[in-house]
C-alpha cells in the first residue's frame, strides 16, 4: 500500500514540495507552479483519471449545460453539447435530449438565446443529430435531398435551413 | 536523428550555422527586406478598416438595427449589384418595418460620417514604398456607395492600390469564395505570397483556404505587427536591431532594476560573433556575472564557476595555459557527491544542473571532459528523469536547460552519442507549448543541434517579432534566494535571430 506525506514544506525559493515513499522508493514531487494545489496535484498523480471523469458525469448527469463566456455567464439551453456527450459517453442516462423527428435546433424548443429569438433549424445541429440518434433511411435521405438546397453560388454547403441567412458561420 | 547537423561543424558553440552567407554582405546586394519577405501583395478591406463610419445616425434607426439591415440577404443582393439602391431602400424598410425615406436617411448619415484612417493610411504609403509590393481592395460595397466612397478619399491614397475590387463589379460578396478567385485571376498575384486584411473571421478564413495569409483586423497595432512580420526579413531587421542598439543591451529584472552583468554579454558575443556588439569585462581568469559588484544579492559577489567557464569558452582573450588553470581551480569546488559547485566560495556550497552543463561543456572544449564524470552522469539524469521541468535554482524554466545542454552536445561527440536520443524524445516534448520568446528561440536552437526543426516554436517566434525588429525579453535566470527574474532583450533577439538561420539551414537542407 501507499504510505503519503511523510513531510512537505514551502520555502520561498522552492515550489512546495511533497516527499512519499511507494514500498521501498521514496520520490520527490513538486507541482508545475505554486499556484496550483497541491490537492488537484496529488488527486491527478494518484488517481484513475478515467473512473474520476466517468464519476464527475454521473454526478452532474442532466446537468451538463452549456455556459457563454459573458461577463456574467448565461446557462445556455441548447442540443448540440447534449448530442455529442451522448456520442461520447454512449449513456442516455447523462443527457435529456429533445426529439427532433427530422430536422434539429441549436437552441432548445428553437429559442434562440443572445440572438433571435424564433431561431432557424440548422444544417450543422441537423447533421450531428442525424448521425447520432438512430433515424430511418427514409427520413434521412429526405433531409439530405434538403440540405442540397442550401448551397452558395459556389456550391458550398450553407448554415442555416433559412435562405435570410445565407451564412457560412454561425 | 542525425548526428552531423549544420550547427555541429566548424564553429560547435555558435549558432550561426557555417553554411550561411555572411550577412553584411548579403544585406549590402539586396534592400533589407526583400531577401526574405514572405509576402509581395496585399488585398486590404476598405469598411471599417481603412475607412471607419458610424452607425449612430440622426434618424429613427438605431445603430443594432443598421447594422442587421448590413447583415441582411436582401442587402447582400445589393452590393452584389442585383438590385438598385431604391429598392435595397424600400425591401429593408419593409422587412424591418421602417420608412423607406427614413432607410435612405439613415445611410446618408453613415455616408457622411465615413473618415479615412490616417494611421492605417500613412502605413500602406510606408508598405508601398518597399520595391515590389503591389497593394489591391477588395470590398463588399454597393455601386452607388462605391461612388461616395471614392470621391470621400484622397487621389493619392486611392492611388495606392493597383486596383480597387468592389462586390458590386464581381457581381459577388465576400466570404463566398467566387470573389476571392475573381481578385485572385484578375490580379495574377500568387495566393501564398499574398496578405488579406480585414475586420471579419469568416472573410478571413475564406482567403485562408485559398493560400491567401490572413490577417483579422482588430486593432492597428496588430495589422502593423503582422504586415512588419509579411513584408520584411525577420533576420535582417533583427540584426540591425542589435546594431542599433550595440553596447546598450542590458539586463532588466522582473521587479524593473537595470543590471550591468556579464554573462548574457557574453552569450550575445557567441550568438553573434560581432565583439562590437557587447560590453564586458575582460578578466584575466575568472569571471563574475556581475560588472560593478552584486545588485540586489551581496555587494561583493563571488567569482563564479558558471560566468567563469561561459567566458573561458567565448571570450577570445584567454590563452591555454589560463584555462588549464581554471579547470585545475574548479575541480576542488566539488561537493560531497562529486558534483561542480556554482560559486569560487566553499561557503556557498550550490549546485544546479545548468551550471554543470556550462561548466562541463567548457571542459569537454578543452578535451578534460572525462575529469567531471559525476556530474556528467547528474546531468544526464536530470535529463532522464525531467528535473528540470520547474526550471532550476538559478535558470528560468525548461528551455535554458535544453539550449546549455545543446551547447555541450555540439562540442563532443561523446556527449551526443550518449545524450542525444534522451534529448531528442525529452525536447520533442515541449514543441508547441507555452513559452517565451526566449524559451522558444532556445528551444528551436537546442532541437537544431539534433537536427530537428521545430516548425511549431518557430512560427510561434516569428509571430512574436516587435515592429522595431527586436523580440521581447524572455527571461534567463533568477537570483535563487528571492526568485527575482532577469532577462535581457538583447539576448532574446540574438538568439530569436539564430532560431530563425537555424531552421533556414534546416530546412535548405531537407529540400
Amino acid at each position: 500500500m501507499l504510505r503519503l506525506a511523510l513531510s512537505w514544506w514551502n520555502t520561498p525559493a522552492y515550489p512546495p514540495t511533497l516527499i512519499f515513499d511507494i514500498g521501498d522508493v521514496l520520490f520527490t514531487l513538486s507541482p508545475t507552479s505554486i499556484e496550483e494545489s497541491l490537492e488537484r496535484y496529488l488527486r491527478n498523480l494518484l488517481g484513475d483519471p478515467v473512473a474520476r471523469g466517468r464519476e464527475y458525469l454521473q454526478r452532474n448527469s442532466r446537468l451538463l449545460h452549456s455556459i457563454t463566456d459573458t461577463p456574467s455567464p448565461i446557462i445556455l439551453r441548447e442540443n448540440f453539447a447534449k448530442l455529442l456527450i451522448l456520442e461520447l459517453a454512449n449513456d442516455k442516462g447523462l443527457v435529456e435530449i429533445e426529439e427532433h423527428p427530422r430536422l434539429w435546433n441549436f437552441f432548445r424548443a428553437g429559442k434562440g438565446t443572445l440572438t433571435t429569438e424564433v431561431f432557424p433549424y440548422d444544417l450543422d445541429t441537423t447533421s450531428i443529430g442525424l448521425t447520432i440518434m438512430a433515424r430511418d433511411e427514409e427520413t434521412v435521405n429526405s433531409v439530405m435531398d434538403e440540405m442540397l438546397e442550401y448551397v452558395d453560388s459556389d456550391g458550398i454547403i450553407l448554415t442555416y435551413f433559412d435562405h435570410q441567412r445565407p451564412r457560412r458561420l454561425r | 536523428m542525425s548526428t552531423s547537423s549544420s550547427s555541429a561543424s566548424a564553429t560547435p558553440y555558435s549558432s550561426t550555422p557555417a553554411t550561411s552567407p555572411a550577412h553584411s554582405v548579403h544585406q549590402k546586394e539586396l534592400p533589407a527586406d526583400v531577401a526574405r519577405r514572405q509576402c509581395d501583395n496585399v488585398i486590404f478591406d476598405i469598411g471599417d478598416v481603412l475607412f471607419t463610419w458610424s452607425a449612430e445616425t440622426k434618424t429613427s434607426i438605431s445603430g443594432k438595427t443598421l447594422h442587421k439591415i448590413l447583415r441582411s440577404a436582401t442587402w447582400f443582393e445589393y452590393e452584389k449589384g442585383n438590385i438598385g439602391e431604391q429598392e435595397a431602400y424600400d425591401s429593408v424598410a419593409k422587412e424591418f418595418g421602417l420608412e423607406s425615406s427614413e432607410v435612405a436617411a439613415a445611410f446618408q448619415g453613415a455616408r457622411d460620417s465615413l473618415a479615412g484612417d490616417a494611421r492605417m493610411i500613412a502605413m500602406l504609403h510606408e508598405l508601398k514604398e518597399q520595391p515590389g509590393i503591389r497593394l489591391y481592395a477588395m470590398s463588399n460595397i454597393s455601386a452607388p456607395d462605391w461612388e461616395v466612397l471614392r470621391h470621400k478619399g484622397r487621389r493619392e491614397d486611392w492611388d495606392l492600390f493597383e486596383h480597387v475590387f468592389t462586390s458590386a463589379a464581381a457581381r459577388e460578396r465576400k466570404p463566398n469564395l467566387g470573389y476571392y478567385r475573381h481578385v485572385l485571376a484578375a490580379t495574377g498575384v500568387d495566393a501564398e505570397r499574398t496578405a488579406f486584411v480585414d475586420d471579419k473571421l469568416e472573410n478571413v478564413l475564406s482567403a485562408r483556404s485559398l493560400g491567401l495569409k490572413g490577417v483579422v483586423f482588430q486593432k492597428f497595432e496588430d495589422v502593423e505587427r503582422a504586415l512588419k512580420i509579411f513584408f520584411r526579413d525577420p533576420i535582417a531587421s533583427g540584426e540591425q536591431w542589435l546594431k542599433a542598439n550595440a553596447k546598450r543591451m542590458t539586463s532588466e529584472t522582473n521587479t524593473g532594476v537595470v543590471l550591468e552583468e556579464n554573462f548574457a554579454q557574453l552569450l550575445i558575443l557567441e550568438a553573434t560573433g560581432d565583439t562590437s556588439l557587447v560590453d564586458y569585462i575582460q578578466y584575466p581568469r575568472l569571471t563574475n556575472f556581475f560588472k560593478n559588484g552584486g545588485v540586489l544579492t551581496t555587494e561583493a559577489f563571488p567569482f563564479d564557476q558558471d560566468s567563469t567557464s561561459i567566458a573561458l569558452s567565448v571570450s577570445p582573450h584567454f590563452d591555454d595555459a589560463t584555462k588549464h588553470s581554471v579547470m585545475d581551480e574548479i575541480l576542488t569546488y566539488r561537493n560531497q557527491d562529486n558534483i561542480v559547485t556554482t560559486y569560487f566560495d566553499r561557503t556557498r556550497p550550490r549546485i544546479d544542473p545548468v551550471v554543470c552543463v556550462n561548466v562541463l561543456t567548457f571542459f569537454y572544449m578543452n578535451g578534460r571532459g572525462d575529469e567531471l564524470a559525476a556530474t556528467l552522469d547528474w546531468v544526464y539524469d536530470v535529463l532522464k528523469h525531467e528535473a528540470y521541468a520547474d526550471g532550476t535554482y538559478y535558470y528560468y524554466g525548461p528551455d535554458t536547460f535544453f539550449y546549455f545542454l545543446s551547447r555541450l552536445i555540439a562540442v563532443s561527440p561523446s556527449v551526443r552519442e550518449r545524450f542525444g536520443p534522451l534529448f531528442t524524445s525529452r525536447i520533442t516534448k515541449y514543441f508547441g507549448t507555452s513559452g517565451d520568446a526566449l524559451a522558444l528561440a532556445m528551444r528551436v536552437l537546442g532541437a537544431a543541434v539534433v537536427g530537428l526543426c521545430d516548425k511549431a516554436d518557430h512560427e510561434r517566434l516569428l509571430s512574436m517579432q516587435e515592429v522595431d525588429g527586436s523580440w521581447p525579453m524572455g527571461w534567463v535566470y533568477k537570483y535563487g534566494a528571492s526568485g527575482v527574474l532577469i532577462g535581457n532583450t538583447g539576448l532574446t533577439t540574438a538568439l530569436a535571430v539564430n532560431a530563425m538561420k537555424e531552421v533556414e539551414a534546416l530546412q535548405r537542407s531537407s529540400s
